[in-house]
């Protein structure tokens, strides 16, 4: 990964390249972004492909929406601090994209009072192992950062109540940026600025996407 | 159960705004603010890290909780309130004794009201402390990135902002006039007798720099005089071949000044006055001192040592 495409993820809060798809290679980018997080089993590198409702463990969204499209969300939302930077790369060509839109873009459509609801918003994230409160719109030091999945962070306060809707409908009503797997494609995503789904599946059950997790050193 | 800073943080919030929700005359509200307040003292703490929240045991099992290690099984005990404040005090330069005083009453009648049957915040009126509370929100979210705006919204911020700020001017009129009053009745005194007290006074703010306090400029009369405070942060220690020399960084918060006998309390009364300045005391200890050694030539300490630890059965029966 060049230093020109380092500039360009901190810019951008997104970066496209070109690489190999073996999991040193992946790595290797990665660690050049800051420290990779491991998946509980102990794996670097995450396999994700396509399941069914059936198939599908609860939590998921393969159980809630099986081979259907994935709404926008933050991935690892249901963390205290969610993951930092998604690497995601295409083992093979696939004609399901992947779907992004920059969180700038949705804040942008907020009014300034519409921005005082949000930042006074109080959800609940619950999952299977805990529920705690937290602010959808957070700051960590310098950097301003947001959380959003609508599967396990619900609106609690008055404001959050109110915003909902709001943000519900200015995601909706964003024009997606799609991300082709056209071969030896990497994209690293900023995933406190970016919202991330998936297009259904269709034919293409047989998708791999490689998913490694990054933090800052 | 969670130790983390940002879900307390979010949480201080959302009690504060039940607090809000209520009339501020109401006990509800004073109970919904010391709930608040514990959370944000929480919050502080977890910001330097989690496990400072957890309750030290055997098995660490606490501890391990805070790392998101513990097991299911275990319960997860956190710190009592009052040592989360006493780590506030430590840990955050700008929270004085004072500071803690206010916290630690508000949160005690939090307690007297959900341990026993007394109404206590009906005897504890608003006004007598939601100044101090507003203080201690401002200190506590500042220590952790945050703003009474983030915390309260901009409706609240204003309010206590402008409580914060009357508390502050109406200090350094109280300040200001003590000073006022001080410097004219030793401006009164005849030349001799402000020669005399200045000479004392110089040869006290001596002595006294000698026991950790700092010598400053009196500022009603201008004589030595000296002030003392809370230490805070970590000791810098120098080893020396012979000696340990230990800097400790001091908030000032007493001052005195024996000459025109002005005293003065309280870090916003020291700023007012100007001579607020955070020092640093300089202390230089032998290494038996400093480690609590003792010389194997010194036997008349050895023997004194050995009675503390094994007191002889008619120890203090001679003591007249």
């Amino acid at each position: 990964m060049t230093q020109n495409e380092i500039n360009n993820l901190n810019e951008n809060g997104f970066v496209e390249l070109e690489s190999g798809s073996s999991d040193n290679e992946l790595i290797d980018i990665a660690t050049k972004v800051g420290k990779i997080v491991p998946h509980p089993n102990g794996e670097m590198v995450f396999i994700l492909t396509p399941k069914d409702e059936n198939t599908a463990f609860k939590g998921t969204f393969s159980y809630d929406h099986g081979f259907g499209e994935f709404p926008l969300h933050t991935d690892t939302a249901f963390l205290k601090r969610p993951v930092r930077y998604l690497l995601l790369h295409m083992v093979d060509k696939s004609p399901c994209d992947t779907t992004i839109i920059p969180v700038k873009k949705v804040l942008e459509n907020l009014s300034e009072y519409e921005m005082d609801v949000l930042k006074r918003a109080i959800y609940i994230v619950k999952t299977h192992k805990e529920q705690f409160y937290t602010s959808i719109s957070f700051k960590e030091g310098s950097i301003e950062g947001f959380k959003y999945d609508p599967s396990c962070i619900f609106p609690f306060n008055k404001s959050a109540k109110e915003i909902e809707p709001k943000l519900k409908r200015i995601i909706s009503e964003i024009n997606l940026l799609d991300i082709k797997w056209t071969g030896n494609k990497t994209i690293i995503l900023d995933n406190w600025k970016n919202l991330h789904g998936r297009k259904a599946v269709g034919n293409n059950y047989e998708r791999k996407l490689k998913r490694i997790y990054i933090n800052l050193l | 159960m969670s130790w983390e800073r940002e879900p307390l943080f979010t949480k201080a919030k959302l009690y504060f705004e039940k607090a809000y929700d209520e009339d501020k005359e109401e006990p509800y509200f004073g109970l919904w603010c010391a709930m608040g307040l514990e959370l944000l003292a929480r919050a502080a703490i977890s910001y330097v890290s989690p496990t400072l929240l957890a309750e030290p045991d055997r098995e660490h099992q606490n501890l391990l909780h805070a790392l998101g290690l513990g097991s299911v099984k275990s319960p997860r005990k956190s710190i009592a309130t009052i040592y989360v404040l006493s780590l506030c005090q430590t840990l955050i330069t700008d929270f004085t004794e004072a500071n803690f005083k206010i916290a630690s009453a508000i949160i005690n009648r939090r307690n007297e009201e959900v341990h026993s049957g007394s109404a206590a915040f009906e005897e504890y009126p608003t006004q007598q402390w939601i100044a101090g509370f507003y203080r201690c929100c401002q200190i506590l979210c500042e220590f952790q990135g945050e703003s009474l705006n983030s915390l309260f919204g901009n409706d609240i911020e204003k309010e206590a902002e402008l409580i914060l700020t009357e508390v502050e001017e109406s200090v350094i009129g109280k300040t200001k006039s003590l000073i006022a009053a001080h410097s004219k009745v030793f401006e009164g005194k005849d030349e001799e007798k402000k020669i005399e007290l200045k000479e004392e006074a110089q040869k006290s703010s001596e002595r006294l720099s000698y026991r950790g306090y700092h010598k400053v400029e009196c500022p009603a009369c201008k004589c030595p005089a000296a002030v003392f405070g809370e230490p805070y942060g970590k000791q810098n220690i120098e080893n020396k071949e012979d000696e340990i020399i230990v800097r400790q960084s001091i908030l000032p918060t007493k001052f005195s000044c024996t000459a025109c006998e002005l005293k003065l309390n309280g870090y916003s009364s020291l700023k007012a006055a100007e001579i607020g300045n955070h020092y640093t005391r300089r202390n230089v200890y032998s290494p038996e001192e400093y480690y609590d050694m003792i010389n194997p030539d010194d036997s008349d300490t050895i023997t004194e040592r050995y009675n503390e630890l094994n007191p002889p059965e008619d120890y203090g029966w001679s003591n007249e």
